[in-house]
């Protein structure tokens, strides 16, 4: 048994699952006739799945290019009922690149900040003075470190993106079955 | 991390399983499944409740088997009638008996990684009871229709 297969069933998809309830009592709560009224559809859903599980450092670049995308129209729109369809469409996608990269005090929790507090203290930068010449054989430690820690990273995001967006997506879609009463 | 499951604690947990308004509530819920999904076509059990079955014996994550649930009542659509899909009718009664099982564990231990183990077990004994009731239910009704 892993350490992640226990954060994800308690406080990790807990966390998805109180994201995806916030953001609906604010942004979605209908009821709706149809999925489509959704402010975020099926496929969109799918498609962060699969992003997280296959690619988790490009979730917040993808929220990020969403967002634009939402705002530019939103910018140029002049039906306020499409205004506020877009400003919900934002707000997910907000609140996702929040999850992935947030920082305090906007978001007292995200995937970076678990992370961080996670990492094991051999990976921990070193302090140096400011202007410190380092000899060769420092250098070199610090790049094999800076890589270890990359590949440490690089399996952390694996493991807690594809376990946390799995919850996130199951409950978003949860709650559109729930809520859509029309189709 | 290593945590195992004492005889003390899988004994509880069977026994959780075995009472009578648990078992009860399990094996209403597998007619009622029945009902729904019935059988497939060849006569077999349905596939939809044999994946069920299949994910909650094979799981590392009691979170999966919810997660399951969840996603086959977000695909599905309302037909026709604007009535709701199998797993509509059926989801959110299936994730409360899940729901039962997680708070059942965490009341017999505070360990993590044995509460985790222990939701897998209850899970475990929980589905083969689930499709015990609907293959007992399967079973009754193509007795009648043979009788009849």
């Amino acid at each position: 048994m892993l350490d992640i297969d226990i954060s994800a069933d308690t406080e990790l998809g807990q966390r998805a699952i109180d994201a995806v309830d916030n953001y609906v009592r604010d942004n979605a709560a209908g009821p709706f006739q149809k999925a489509d009224d959704w402010p975020i559809a099926r496929t969109q859903i799918a498609g962060l799945r699969q992003i997280a599980v296959n690619e988790p450092v490009k979730v917040g670049e993808f929220a990020e290019h969403q967002r634009t995308k939402a705002q530019a129209k939103l910018d140029t729109t002049k039906n306020v009922e499409r205004q506020r369809d877009l400003e919900a469409i934002i707000a997910f996608w907000v609140l996702v690149r929040g999850l992935c990269e947030g920082k305090p005090p906007k978001f007292s929790w995200s995937l970076t900040q678990m992370r961080d507090q996670v990492l094991p203290a051999d990976l921990q930068d070193d302090k140096h003075p400011p202007g410190a010449q380092l000899t060769k054989e420092q250098q070199a430690a610090r790049k094999g470190k800076r890589e270890h820690r990359e590949r440490w990273e690089r399996q952390w995001g694996l493991d807690h993106y594809a376990a946390f967006f799995q919850r996130f997506c199951g409950h978003y879609l949860y709650e559109m079955s729930k809520r859509t009463t029309g189709e | 991390m290593s945590a195992v499951l004492t005889p003390e604690l899988l004994r509880q947990a069977d026994g959780f399983l075995d009472e009578d308004g648990q078992h009860a509530a399990t094996t209403e819920l597998g007619q009622r499944v029945f009902l729904v999904f019935g059988p497939d076509e060849k006569g077999h059990i349905s596939t939809q409740v044999r994946n069920l079955q299949q994910l909650a014996v094979s799981v590392t994550r009691f979170a999966d088997i919810e997660d399951f649930v969840k996603n086959q009542m977000g695909k599905e659509k309302l037909d026709k009638q604007k009535k709701p899909g199998p797993w509509r009718q059926t989801g959110d009664a299936i994730l409360k008996q899940l729901g039962r099982l997680r708070e059942k564990a965490s009341q017999l231990t505070n360990d993590e990684g044995q509460r985790l183990l222990l939701r897998l077990h209850l899970a475990r004994g929980w589905v083969r009871a689930l499709v015990g009731a609907y293959l007992y239910a399967k079973a009754q009704q193509e007795m009648k229709q043979t009788h009849a």
